[in-house]
């Protein structure tokens, strides 16, 4: 059974970018985009999807503090997503429950590994996307 | 081998900062740069590029049709993608229109067009 993947950006160009990097990979199945938090935690209860792609600089931010998103986001598997890769990313990744954060300039080579190790490796603690 | 692109833009601080940005990608490679569409042509059909980063509007624009810039650069370039301040039906109308396999929004170029470049012209 393909890994059902979820793609939470405000970007269509970076959902697009996305959907297109997966499109090939038949472990893995887009079933769904959303482009806002509210429309994230819709989707991840009615589409029950195992990984959520998370852009963490969604435009409505501010009215989804991590603390009140992270229990919504337990079911999943959350890869953060920014185009920063610095200590207040990884941090503001790690306050939303994500189990790694992923370079946006590197989607295109880290992407479906980081998916990949979301269904090998249930460990629940934050990891560098590119470590090991 | 690096990806190598143009960028065609008529604003000066805009392919500035396209370039600047696509130089600290080391897969990538800034092969030229065009201020209008006729500019663009010439850059596209000497050096080859693999992705023409071009600015919907420019001011020549009157003197070329979308689809025969589309036609121009295809035959010797792999991938369009567009850039315009317009991020709207219209636009995205257009951008298809010059064959471009992405509409950047110029306000979101610094988290997008890398990630663009990457997904629509690598794989193709």
């Amino acid at each position: 059974m393909p890994i059902k993947a979820l793609l939470a950006d405000d970007s269509d160009v970076m959902r697009s970018a996305m959907r297109r990097i997966l499109e090939d990979e038949p472990r893995i199945v887009v079933v769904g985009e959303a482009a806002t938090f509210a429309k994230t935690i819709q989707m991840i209860g009615d589409l029950k999807p195992e990984v959520l792609l998370l852009d963490l600089h969604m435009a409505e931010k501010r009215a989804f503090q991590p603390e009140l998103v992270k229990s919504q986001l337990a079911c999943v598997c959350a890869l953060a997503v920014s185009f920063s890769n610095d200590t207040e990313a990884r941090q503001l990744a790690e306050s939303y429950g994500a189990v790694a954060l992923l370079d946006k300039m590197k989607l295109f080579d880290e992407m479906i590994p980081a998916i990949m190790r979301c269904k090998s490796d249930r460990s629940t603690s934050f990891k560098r996307a590119h470590a090991g | 081998m690096p990806i190598k692109v143009v960028v065609a833009d008529d604003k000066a601080a805009v392919r500035l900062g396209i370039i600047q940005m696509l130089k600290t990608d080391t897969d990538l490679e800034v092969a030229g740069e065009a201020t209008t569409f006729a500019e663009t042509l010439e850059l596209v059909d000497s050096l080859k590029p693999d992705v023409v980063v071009l600015d919907l509007h420019m001011p020549d624009e009157r003197n070329y049709l979308p689809e025969s810039v589309k036609l121009q650069v295809l035959e010797h370039a792999g991938c369009i993608l567009a850039i315009s301040v317009w991020n709207d039906s219209e636009a995205k109308a257009l951008a298809e229109q010059f064959g471009a396999k992405a509409l950047i929004d110029k306000a979101r170029l610094f988290s997008d067009l890398i990630p663009a470049i990457k997904a629509f012209c690598l794989k193709s």
